[in-house]
């Protein structure tokens, strides 16, 4: 029924991004949150997400590419929401915010300018060694959340 | 000379040209009139020079006005349109001017304001008396001076900010 | 020509800016360089006015006089005024007399003055005597603070003598001799003792002393009386330096009279741009082996953490490549654990996807060699401190195909090397009871995953009346294939998983996701677009091949199929906002975890928050703040920690705050019930804590700016 209800496949119709964009640069996210290094991952996860998109090709030259998104890494905090017998936590969310400026390199203006806020929860064990391993995991599902979200909010506009 | 009556100061005035009237009690100069006495220099497009008969009671006031010939004094001189005022490093503009002999005081008038400035500071006024002899001046009905104090400790106060 | 008169002609940098003077009348006296004013009388220079019915102003010195409703205005928009005044326009020095005004804080907090003689020294220095100080409106202000003299520097400090404290009118307290330090930029302000009880800790005043040592240096020096425990002091250190070096210092310190034990507590941030770009980033958050913070803070991310978290970290970025060396170390803080684990150091060297040339062959890696540090024997004043040293590379290669602008395949592969200097076994040596240390070895993982997007579609939804939002739905469809190869298990099974490099386990999956986003288009006051998400909706699910196959017993059945992941994240309006996310057992029929988080303004002055999270069998906690907001300034907040599994209350949190907008004064009162189980004491705890604010001169905050466990959203 898509056609009917009005639904069409990205890319066709309406073209959602202007002819104009067709590359992205996506350099290191600067990071002033309290959480240090986790700038680095977000920001290659946030190109894989482009890169498997495919609708805007990534490059890395920044002064070449029609768009160029640049990022911080402005909030990282977590939050305690359960708790065992003893009142000590047994989960947290952990908090990300990144404010994002992509920038019209070729019409010199601004395309999207937001700040976005994503979550993931994690458990940490009773071991403080094995929580790291936890806790990283819950940074790789935020950054997947985001990156698919920036590669909508780039793309998606309409 | 030393002790010797003082000599009468010298009133010149040049314009392009000149007339009398009321039997020479009034002359009046007209075109690039300059009128210079002491080191007073005025320049206007008219200027009505008005004597009257000599006062022999009054006490000799004026030392610039008297005519020893005639028995006549000056009364007062009229500047009129484009009148400028110098007095060493003070000058002055109006649209007409008073001087009256007798109480050596200057009355410069202006639309919308009168201006009288030395180096930068300048003062604005519909009307300006000038005391020529006490170097005193007020003006009335609104004034505005613009004053840059000289050498001030501004400098090391304010550039700091 | 006469210049022109105008007072803003001031162009060229160096040149004298003019001093206005209007009047009806003036005169001036050209020998004794005077100028005598009358009527309407304003002096303009720069930005400030003085305004008087009759002036005289020497033009040499600069000296004036001015006479009959002398009004003073700075640029800021702060008045005094005063019967009688005098001021040099040169030096700036004045002095008024009687005089009543408005000073303007920098924040627009208006702070009003009056006093017998107010000096004026420069634009930091004043002095006033017989002063009084208020941030009240009203002929009887709710507060005042009266001075006998006062010495100010702004941006620095207050001095007073013969001070007193006025409620309504009423003295209340005599202060002989008093400091009020007053950097606004750094929300100083006089830190005035806080109240508070507590059955635990007693009665409980906390004094701060507030030392503005410069304008990059303050400290706070704190000694707070607990009536039960002792006297417990703090000291806090700040520094700002220079515009790219910042950070802070803070310790606490107590012998507790009621366990004999010693509490200490070491926190510091530290941020500071190096040379060439270069990020550095530390954190110290240390505390004694007796938790200082499950028994002195409220806090409810501190009282209930599991361990501390120090670091260093040192950060550089280019366009594709960030090299970073991280040194971290966390201490258990559970009562009957030491365990401890070090990161001493890490270098990772990142190297972000780009493409090989024109190939269509997209690299990434990661080089990483860590140092850690683990205490193998968790118990209390046993340690077993073993280090690991592991050196890491991880190359990645993808190769995006597209089908069409709504179809895309990605194929990546990559390899990763480990080498890791030793084994930590399972297996436990008897004679210690410690586990076996053999030597190195190094772990080889060849990894395969292939991402296909699409077909990606949409719809648009326009407004439905004019200048209403527009809304698009689009649905992406994600179906993920991740392989990580089964070979060298005998290398893989002898590593001891710390992080997500050693995670890695032979993995043969397919994961699908079904996204949803519904994105809202406005049009802000501009006229320009903006688009944001509102909602996302994701269905996920994998299957686990390897499962498949494997040797199925009774007991333990081949379950492929992982739990159904259901996530909702909406915020539709600022009124509403729904989180959810499920996973639901295919197997056995049940949901296996649950959080649903709701937030909801019902009005202007109601708002509710309740987040439900639950395990099965395992836990279930509620945790919901109300929050009540009542007309001239009263707001009421209740929140709770619920155990629901256990069916007990774990913490009530009541907040009772008095903050007027017009008023100058604001009051809060905190209440906080819980179990506090610390020290192997289970026991009930009961707090209050009174926060008072002189809005604009000093506030002092009960809670010390934690936020218990209220919520917003």
């Amino acid at each position: 029924c898509l056609p009917a209800c009005g639904y069409q496949l990205v890319g066709t119709g309406a073209a959602q991004l202007p002819p104009h964009l067709k590359t992205i640069a996506i350099p290191v996210f600067d990071n002033v949150s309290q959480e240090p290094t986790i700038n680095r991952n977000l920001t290659e996860r946030v190109r894989q997400s482009f890169l498997r998109d495919g609708r805007l090709k990534l490059m890395a030259d920044t002064a070449r590419a029609d768009l160029v998104m640049t990022g911080k890494l402005t909030g990282y905090s977590i939050r305690a929401v359960a708790f065992d017998a003893r009142d000590v936590v047994t989960e947290y969310w952990v908090y990300i915010n990144l404010d994002v400026v992509v920038q019209d390199q070729v019409l010199n203006r601004t395309h999207l300018k937001q700040t976005l806020k994503t979550r993931w929860d994690y458990r940490p064990s009773i071991n403080v060694v094995d929580a790291e391993a936890s806790r990283q995991a819950a940074f790789l599902q935020a950054y997947r959340l985001l990156g698919n979200r920036l590669v909508s909010l780039v793309i998606d506009q309409f | 000379q030393q002790g010797s009556e003082e000599e009468p100061k010298r009133l010149e005035i040049t314009s392009d040209k000149m007339r009398t009237e009321d039997n020479g009690r009034k002359i009046v100069f007209t075109g690039n009139v300059r009128g210079e006495w002491e080191d007073v220099v005025l320049t206007s497009e008219i200027l009505e020079v008005y004597t009257q008969p000599k006062d022999n009671t009054a006490p000799q006031t004026s030392a610039s006005g008297e005519d020893p010939k005639s028995g006549q004094e000056l009364e007062k001189i009229i500047a009129i349109k484009n009148v400028d005022v110098i007095k060493g490093t003070k000058k002055a503009r109006g649209d007409k001017a008073i001087y009256y002999d007798k109480t050596q005081k200057m009355v410069l008038t202006g639309t919308p304001h009168a201006t009288a400035w030395e180096n930068e500071n300048i003062l604005e006024g519909p009307e300006m008396i000038f005391y020529m002899n006490e170097d005193r001046f007020e003006v009335t009905n609104g004034v505005k001076l613009i004053l840059f104090p000289k050498n001030s400790e501004l400098k090391q106060v304010d550039k700091k900010k | 020509q006469p210049p022109v008169p105008d007072s803003t002609q001031n162009a060229e940098a160096e040149k004298e800016d003019p001093v206005e003077i209007t009047a009806d009348y003036m005169e001036h006296f050209v020998k004794e360089k005077l100028i005598k004013a009358r009527g309407n009388v304003v002096v303009r220079y720069q930005n400030r006015t003085v305004r008087a019915d009759k002036m005289a102003v020497n033009t040499e010195t600069g000296q004036g006089h001015a006479q009959g409703n002398v009004v003073m205005q700075t640029e800021d928009g702060s008045t005094m005024e005063a019967v009688r005044g005098d001021f040099n326009i040169k030096t700036h020095r004045g002095i008024l007399l009687r005089t009543r005004g408005t000073l303007k804080g920098q924040d627009g907090q208006e702070y009003y003055v009056s006093g017998q003689i107010f000096r004026r020294f420069s634009d930091e220095h004043y002095q006033t005597e017989n002063a009084t100080l208020t941030t009240c409106t009203g002929l009887l202000p709710a507060w005042m603070i009266e001075v006998g003299k006062a010495d100010i520097l702004t941006e620095d400090r207050a001095l007073f003598t013969g001070g007193v404290f006025r409620v309504k009118g009423i003295p209340l307290i005599f202060i002989p001799v008093g400091y009020v330090p007053i950097i606004t930029e750094r929300k100083s302000g006089f830190l005035t003792p806080s109240v508070g009880i507590s059955n635990l800790d007693g009665l409980t005043i906390q004094n701060r002393y507030f030392w503005a040592i410069s304008r990059s240096y303050d400290a706070t020096i704190g000694a707070d009386y607990l009536e039960n425990r002792g006297l417990r002091s703090s000291l806090e250190f700040r520094y700002r330096p220079h515009e790219t070096t910042e950070g802070w210092w803070r310790g606490e310190h107590l012998k507790d009279d009621i366990s004999g034990r010693t509490f200490w507590k070491l926190d510091a941030r530290h941020k500071q741009v190096l040379p060439g770009g270069a990020q550095l980033q530390a954190r110290l958050d240390q505390t004694s082996s007796a938790n200082f913070n499950k028994t002195f803070k409220s806090q409810t991310e501190i009282r209930t953490r599991r361990s501390n978290d120090s670091f260093l970290s040192v950060f550089k970025g280019w366009e594709t490549n960030s090299l970073d060396i991280l040194g971290r170390y966390r201490e258990s803080e559970q009562a009957d654990r030491d365990d401890l684990f070090g990161i001493l150091p890490s270098a990772t060297w990142v190297t972000q996807s780009f493409e090989l040339g024109k190939s269509n062959f997209y690299f990434n890696q990661e080089m990483n060699f860590t140092q850690f540090l683990l205490d193998l024997d968790p118990t209390i004043g046993t340690d077993n401190n073993q280090t690991i040293q592991r050196f890491d590379f991880h190359p990645q290669v993808s190769y995006p195909i597209s089908f069409a602008p709504w179809l895309r395949l990605t194929p990546q592969v990559g390899f990763r090397e480990t080498y890791y200097d030793k084994e930590i076994s399972d297996q436990i040596d008897p004679s210690t009871g410690q586990p076996f240390i053999k030597g190195e070895f190094t772990r080889e993982v060849f990894e395969f995953s292939t991402v296909l997007e699409g077909p990606k579609f949409n719809r648009v939804f326009q407004p439905t009346e004019p200048g209403g939002a527009a809304f698009k739905h689009v649905v992406e469809p994600r179906v993920q294939y991740d392989y990580i190869s089964n070979f060298d298990r005998k290398d893989r099974e002898r590593v001891r998983v710390i992080d997500g490099i050693d995670d890695v386990r032979p993995t043969e999956s397919l994961t699908y996701f079904l996204t949803q986003r519904l994105l809202r288009k406005d049009t802000d006051a501009k006229g320009n677009g903006v688009v944001t998400q509102v909602a996302r909706f994701e269905v996920s699910q994998s299957y686990n091949f390897r499962e498949s196959r494997r040797f199925e017993t009774p007991l333990t059945p081949r379950r492929p199929f992982s739990n159904l992941r259901f996530d909702l994240d909406s915020r539709l309006t600022d009124y509403f906002m729904l989180n959810f996310d499920s996973e639901y057992n295919v197997y056995d029929g049940h949901v296996q975890r649950f959080n649903v988080d709701v937030g909801v303004k019902i009005s202007e002055w109601l708002m509710v928050v309740v987040e439900k999270r639950q395990v099965h069998n395992e836990s279930a906690m509620i945790l919901g703040t109300l929050d009540v907001t009542l007309p001239k300034g009263w707001n009421f907040k209740y929140s709770a920690r619920f155990d629901e599994f256990n069916d007990r209350v774990l913490e009530h949190n009541g907040r009772a705050t008095y903050s007027d907008k017009c008023k100058c004064w604001g009051l809060s009162l905190d209440i906080i019930r819980r179990r506090n189980i610390n020290l192997n004491v289970n026991q009930a705890e009961t707090k209050i804590l009174l926060s008072f604010e002189l809005r604009g001169l000093a506030d002092f905050d009960g809670s010390r700016g934690e936020t218990f466990i209220h919520r917003g959203f």
